[in-house]
């Protein structure tokens, strides 16, 4: 009996084979003819570590690729590793399926891509947040750190006012952050420099949750901070910092949300968001993916509009009116140079 | 010394996840099994919780849906693990990588959610206000202000205290992990007790998902668990199976989550201060480790 079975199994995983590789071999032919045509452009986005719905970074990313979708008629495709360990795994598949641009929003996938990038010249490929070397490498910088200066600057103004909300007066903000990182912390760093150049004296706590994905503790670090008098308390780390908004929520005070509009999170209780335009980016990309050429670095600061505050819809009318026009203010100094706000990235 | 206090009653609301689920995995691990599963059953409840509130807007509704939720995972790791006898150790981690990939699908097919799922119709449960704590000074001022489940895991306490050496349940129970031939011997229903221990365990780490998901903030999140039943299981190994010492241990590695929170502006490198939990834990298994392994004659997963 046994050895009957044996071959039965023998032929079956056999003829698996077959029509696997078969499969495989029809679909890169395919692949290739999409291409050569130039129909449609094909572009895939590997999301950082926490995925999507973030309703932050990589759901911004995912806002420019539909954009791509519904605007260039782009075929697009979002992959969402569970860990950064993935990403050579992913690069490579995306690649070998025949995507012309291939977007990775991980800062992690950083070395892989050094490697694999080299291995598939007719791929285009596009990291953020740093610079990757290579013939086939767009790296897209933002300038988080002039829209976290004006977010610690309007921090630092709002932070003295006693009229609104449950605010104390005194000079303390905070911080939370995902990781002790120089990804993170050249927000800090951004939202020191803008605090300390409304007024020196400002104190900025500073926390850690060494987790995207654990509000939890993202609200019992924003509450110990705010027993510590800050009052506005600005959250650079992802699904915590949902948490961190609930915290400012309940004691009444303001967060300042990150990456996308988080205004609406708690109405009336996040200041206002220092929105990274990913959207803008990934779209930005792919329109040079339709048009075949590339840069190899795209930076977007405050004045392409690739980092800005929100519109501080809800809380426009709380607040005075001097501390925004001082913070347009600020913002015009940024851009025309007046004002340099340090990248420690770039250190 | 208001510091302390502030550092104390944040170490309740931090150590009650914790606390819950390793309370409940006392049993199975009195009664010889290995329950990896208390993450996935946790998380299982904070997500279940936070749909039944959302839906239904009654917060009873949310927790009874949360504990069954949690059973219904019990039984599914007891008929794989003890009716099968498949490893327990892979069952529970299947359980907790199943509960991981089926939450997300849910949220995003059913809730078109992904990540997070926050409304402000989600009802979480508020901090309650004691009237006879209210009056204590210091303890007042620790105890009192707490969500309900806080309450819960410490009224679990004495209640596992007292099922497990003071009612027969609690002597079967410890029979069968003892020596589970023995207790076969004289006729005691093994896998029934397995199963209850296991259950018990359940409902527990159903509370306790609760508390996570709709006491300390009202959303739910991807993974929002994020690891508390493995530093659940290591609260029960230290606390060697007694529900004094894993409350105990559960306290602490609170403790030293909160004492990190607190310590984090100090200016020492922050990697150092945030290491503080787990060396924690890890020190403290070594020292228990050491004080065990005397007068042991076997080896085994059993003698952990």
């Amino acid at each position: 009996m046994a050895i009957p079975f044996n071959k039965r199994v023998f032929a079956v995983m056999t003829l698996i084979l077959v029509l696997l590789l078969a499969a495989c071999s029809s679909s890169e032919s395919s692949g290739g003819s999409d291409s050569s045509s130039g129909e449609k452009v094909k572009i895939a986005m590997i999301t950082s570590e926490g995925g999507l719905g973030d309703r932050s970074y990589n759901d911004s990313g995912n806002e420019g690729l539909k954009k791509a979708s519904d605007e260039l008629g782009a075929e697009v495709k979002v992959v969402e590793p569970q860990d950064v360990s993935e990403g050579e795994k992913y690069l490579t598949q995306l690649a070998q399926s025949g995507f012309d641009l291939v977007i990775t929003l991980d800062l992690g996938h950083e070395k892989v891509l050094k490697e694999i990038a080299p291995q598939y010249p007719d791929t285009q490929f596009a990291i953020f947040n740093t610079v990757v070397e290579g013939d086939n490498i767009t790296s897209v910088l933002f300038h988080e750190h002039e829209g976290s200066f004006l977010a610690g600057a309007l921090a630092a103004l709002v932070t003295q006012d006693e009229s609104v909300n449950n605010l104390n007066g005194e000079k303390v903000i905070s911080f939370v952050g995902g990781v002790d990182s120089p990804g993170i912390n050249k927000f800090l760093v951004g939202y020191e420099e803008g605090a300390k150049h409304i007024d020196p004296e400002t104190k900025v706590i500073v926390g850690y949750s060494n987790s995207f994905s654990d509000p939890s503790k993202g609200k019992e670090i924003t509450l110990s901070q705010i027993e510590q008098k800050a009052d506005v308390i600005y959250q650079v780390a992802g699904a915590t910092g949902e948490g961190v908004i609930d915290g400012a929520k309940t004691k009444d005070v303001f967060a300042i949300g990150v990456d996308s509009d988080q205004d609406y999170i708690a109405e009336g209780n996040v200041l206002t968001s220092v929105m990274k335009r990913v959207d803008v980016a990934v779209f930005e990309l792919s329109k040079a993916a339709q048009g075949g050429s590339y840069e190899s670095i795209i930076e977007l600061g405050l004045k392409e509009n690739g980092v800005q505050l929100s519109e501080m819809k809800f809380t426009k009318d709380m607040i005075n009116p001097d501390h925004i026009a001082k913070v347009e203010e600020i913002k015009e100094q940024i851009i025309n140079g007046e004002i340099e706000v340090t990248d420690v990235t770039k250190q | 010394m208001d510091e302390l206090l502030l550092i104390l009653h944040s170490t309740f609301r931090m150590s009650t996840p914790i606390a819950l689920a390793a309370i409940g995995g006392i049993f199975a691990h009195r009664a010889g099994v290995l329950n990896v599963a208390l993450e996935g059953m946790m998380l299982i409840g904070a997500f279940v919780g936070v749909m039944a509130s959302f839906l239904t807007g009654s917060v009873i509704i949310a927790i009874i849906a949360a504990i069954l939720s949690a059973i219904i995972l019990g039984y599914i790791f007891s008929f794989f693990g003890i009716t099968m006898k498949g490893n327990v150790i892979i069952t529970g981690l299947a359980i907790n990588t199943i509960v991981l990939g089926l939450t997300a699908y849910i949220l995003q097919i059913f809730f078109g959610q992904r990540g997070v799922f926050s409304n402000p119709k989600i009802v979480g449960l508020k901090p309650l206000d004691i009237p006879i704590l209210r009056d204590i000074p210091i303890i007042g001022d620790i105890l009192n202000h707490h969500t309900p489940m806080v309450y819960i895991s410490l009224i679990s306490l004495f209640v596992a205290h007292f099922t497990l050496y003071h009612t027969k349940l609690g002597l079967y129970i410890r029979t069968v992990g003892e020596k589970e031939e023995a207790a076969h011997s004289v006729g005691l229903p093994v896998n029934r007790l397995k199963y209850t221990a296991v259950l018990i365990g359940a409902v527990l780490c159903g509370l306790g998902g609760i508390n996570i998901a709709l006491e300390n903030v009202t959303m739910f999140v991807e993974n929002m668990t994020t690891g508390r039943g493995f530093i659940a299981l290591a609260a029960i190994f230290s606390g060697q199976g007694t529900p004094i010492g894993t409350f105990v241990f559960s306290f602490l590695f609170g403790f030293a989550d909160a004492l990190q929170i607190r310590l984090q502006d100090i200016d020492i490198p922050g990697a150092y201060i945030q290491m503080i939990p787990f060396l924690f834990i890890v020190v403290v298994l070594t020292i228990v480790g050491i004080f065990t392994v005397r007068g042991k004659t076997s080896r085994g997963f059993k003698n952990e």
